[in-house]
């Protein structure tokens, strides 16, 4: 007995000196910060440490490309785990870690915010929101702190966080601790932040969601905050623009108070030689321009680029992706910003597949000029796109009755959804995952109530456009002419973003639980491993040490269950598993010791 | 105290919600008892993982109230989904009866009364039961639930969409096309 307690008492007496820091909103006590931490500067967020990933997409250009290549297409049979770590909360895997000093910061759904040790997988701190109390009826809402929690930002010596309950948070990067915290909208309403800021010269700048449902109607917006206080700078409204008479015209008879969507699903990138921000913008809100009331309106911003001045939102142009959307073929999505060329003859591009439909389409940034697009997958809703960008709709899809139910390729799934492409600067190719599915669409009446979405719309379940086997792909495409350079095709749907290295690799992962990495000039899968869940989130990758790690989320995947019954020889697990996989290279791989 | 929806939601809002107010409604009695129970045990078994015991939502989402309901329209409409989608370790293989019995749970959950009469996968009988009514009379019972309970409330009334209140065409059961004020209990037949 005695020996037992003994043994116990040093247990805790152990416990208690390697305690890492709990922060919480509730005053808790933490222990003292044993670490420093370098700040992250307005400089190295535009040209971060070739070793580091410190924003969303590694670059602010949103590329997902990491220059390191110890793990290559030699070398990356040899990879194997190095830690795993399971996350604090269930829901929609879409985290983006982060790496910087050694640290990685690790944001799951609800809000909990995580500071590993980046090499050996230990907890540093943790942080946890107290979310707010939401009515049960409240379905869509409630939901929101479940879903889409995809990144957080680092900035000086903070962390900065946009929450589910509509609030900025900054912590102090290395205890935790709230620095300032701010509530940039009303959640009453049913605004939430579901994406991640982008930091630009001190300033926060972040897309605020939920502006499917009912109460928030009239304002969706794109807003900038001083990173030092959180006092908001300026905000963006993406579906009412009195300044924009042709963006007013655009929604017809229908008044800002019945207008919703527009949402800015995907962080922006940012170009600093002309100090402008790109948004990708979601569908309009009810879903059906009949139960809209829009007519053939455009109904601007939503399913557009739009190009905003930094220092102040304003808007220097936009372009219209897929105008009057009737399917909920939301055109969010990564905004790549890609450089062909040097000097006085460099084209500034703007590529990307930015909305379900699966069309990937290059502008010039700097006009918003459109220069080519192209079709990836099935899609039947665009009929043609002209010399000038100028997108024509089937109008046999669009809906003239309620309850008149259509067969619309993509789904509402996607095509694409949030999961993002990469672009490699070394094969000027954007690698973008990709679905083949359709479904019905079916517009509804109901009475809108308060934290329920607008939609109004009936959907069918996903199914594999007629004569197509293979749901799951990725396509390769040159940015130069958008023409394809490889595809790759298979059955299970690819259900995280993908990464590009300079080690000559495409990382990325599907519904069936494999991780692969494919050739970046052919597409050929020169290595795979199963793990426990479909892969999601964003894989990216960090140096420490002469060592290069791999970090995967895997987890619950709704793109997995609902494209499911796509390929029933591969049943997805119930358990939802969410987790972060880091592998490297065997050590006979990693550099010598004195690199 | 935030003003009833129905009240300024237009003249067939109005009817279609003071008339549901605690009484049957037409989507009643299409299913056992029985059979919503035998429906449960299969729902805790292959849906409650994701969608929650209560229906709550869980990684999935949540089954229950206006939202869900609005949604899909008709009974018909949750069954032509889920039969085939779902559950994902096992699309459209539970078989037609765990099918049916498990949607009976779900309506049950919702509100909808059980009556003497087993539902099968008549799809004529399953899209006449109108999810759009018990919504109405779900929202009434989270309105006064969120009164009480919630710590976050929305004050004032709920925008509704323009054509909220105004008549639409609308597909009937038969093929045709007939103006129907929207929001009224006949948009969704």
């Amino acid at each position: 007995m005695t020996l037992r307690l003994t043994t116990l008492l040093a247990f805790t007496a152990l416990s208690a000196m390697s305690l890492p820091a709990y922060a919480q909103d509730a005053a808790t006590p933490a222990a003292p910060a044993a670490r420093s931490y370098k700040p992250v500067t307005n400089d190295m967020i535009l040209n971060p440490p070739p070793e580091e990933w410190i924003s969303w997409r590694r670059t602010v250009d949103n590329q997902g490309y990491s220059p390191l290549d110890l793990i290559n297409k030699d070398t990356v049979k040899n990879l194997e785990l190095a830690w795993a770590w399971p996350m604090a909360a269930d829901g929609q895997q879409e985290s983006a870690p982060l790496v910087h000093d050694g640290m990685m910061f690790l944001s799951t759904n609800q809000n909990i915010i995580q500071a590993l040790d980046a090499k050996t997988g230990d907890l540093i701190w943790e942080y946890r929101h107290v979310l707010p109390q939401l009515p049960s009826s409240w379905g869509y809402q409630l939901n929101q702190a479940r879903r889409q929690k995809n990144s957080i930002a680092l900035y000086d010596d903070k962390v900065i966080v946009a929450t589910a309950d509509a609030k900025l948070v900054a912590l102090d990067a290395a205890t935790g601790k709230v620095d300032w915290e701010t509530q940039a909208f009303d959640t009453s309403k049913g605004y939430s932040y579901t994406v991640g800021p982008l930091i630009v010269n001190d300033k926060v700048i972040s897309a605020i969601s939920g502006c499917s449902i009912a109460g928030t109607a009239g304002g969706c917006f794109i807003a900038a905050h001083d990173a030092k206080t959180g006092k908001e700078l300026w905000r963006f409204n993406t579906i009412d623009d009195p300044k924009n008479p042709e963006q007013e015209a655009s929604w017809g008879d229908v008044p800002p108070e019945n207008r919703w969507g527009g949402t800015p699903w995907t962080t922006g990138s940012y170009d600093p030689r002309t100090n402008t921000t790109f948004w990708g913008i979601g569908m309009p809100g009810p879903y059906s321009q009949l139960i809209r009331g829009s007519g053939e309106g455009a109904v601007l911003y939503t399913n557009n680029t739009v190009a905003l001045d930094a220092d102040t939102g304003e808007r220097k142009w936009n372009f219209s992706h897929l105008p009057a959307d009737n399917w909920d073929l939301d055109s969010p999505f990564e905004r790549i910003l890609v450089d062909e060329g040097e000097g006085d003859a460099a084209k500034h591009l703007l590529v990307t597949v930015p909305g379900k439909d699966g069309i990937a389409f290059a502008l010039d940034r700097d006009t918003g000029k459109y220069l080519w697009s192209r079709e990836t997958v099935y899609q039947n809703v665009v009929k043609s796109i002209d010399a000038e960008g100028k997108v024509t709709l089937n109008s046999d899809l669009v809906p003239t009755a309620v309850n008149q139910e259509v067969f619309v390729c993509t789904s509402v799934s996607g095509g694409k959804l949030w999961m993002a492409g990469a672009y490699s600067p070394r094969t000027q190719t954007y690698y973008v995952p990709l679905a083949e599915a359709c479904n019905t669409v079916t517009p509804t009446v109901t009475e809108f109530t308060a934290g329920n979405a607008v939609g109004a719309t009936k959907f069918g379940p996903r199914v594999l456009p007629p004569n197509i086997t293979d749901g799951g792909v990725v396509e390769a495409i040159n940015v130069a002419d958008g023409s394809q350079k490889w595809r790759l095709n298979q059955r299970p749907t690819f259900t995280s973003s993908l990464l590009a290295t300079g080690g000559g690799l495409v990382f990325g992962g599907d519904a069936g639980r494999f991780l692969m990495a494919m050739d970046e000039e052919t597409g050929d899968v020169l290595w795979k491993t199963r793990l426990n869940a479909p892969i999601g989130g964003y894989p990216m990758t960090y140096e420490i040490d002469g060592e290069q790690y791999l970090a995967v989320p895997t987890g619950f995947s709704a793109q997995a269950g609902s494209s499911a019954s796509m390929f029933p020889e591969i049943p997805v697990p119930s358990g939802s598993g969410n987790s972060l996989f880091v592998f490297k290279l065997r050590s006979d791989n990693a550099k010598t010791a004195s690199n | 105290m935030p003003l009833p929806n129905r009240l300024i939601a237009g003249l067939a809002a109005l009817i279609a919600g003071t008339a549901l107010q605690g009484s049957a409604i037409a989507a009643d009695g299409h299913f056992t008892a029985e059979q919503a129970a035998r429906g449960q045990t299969q729902y805790n078994s292959n849906c409650g993982s994701c969608h929650g015991m209560q229906l709550e939502g869980g990684v999935g989402p949540t089954l229950k109230g206006v939202d869900f309901l609005g949604n899909w329209g008709t009974a018909g409409g949750i069954y032509d989904y889920f039969s085939v989608a779902m559950p994902p370790t096992a699309p459209g293989k539970l078989g037609e009866d765990v099918y049916v019995d498990i949607l009976a749970y779900i309506l049950s959950v919702n509100g909808l009364a059980a009556g003497s009469e087993e539902m099968t996968a008549d799809a004529s009988v399953m899209n006449a039961i109108n999810l759009t009514e018990a919504a109405a009379a779900n929202a009434g019972a989270a309105s006064a639930q969120t009164a009480t309970t919630a710590e976050v409330q929305f004050e004032g009334p709920v925008p509704q969409a323009f054509t909220f209140g105004k008549s639409l065409p609308t597909k009937q059961p038969d093929g045709s096309v007939q103006d129907v004020v929207s929001g009224s209990a006949a948009a969704n037949p």
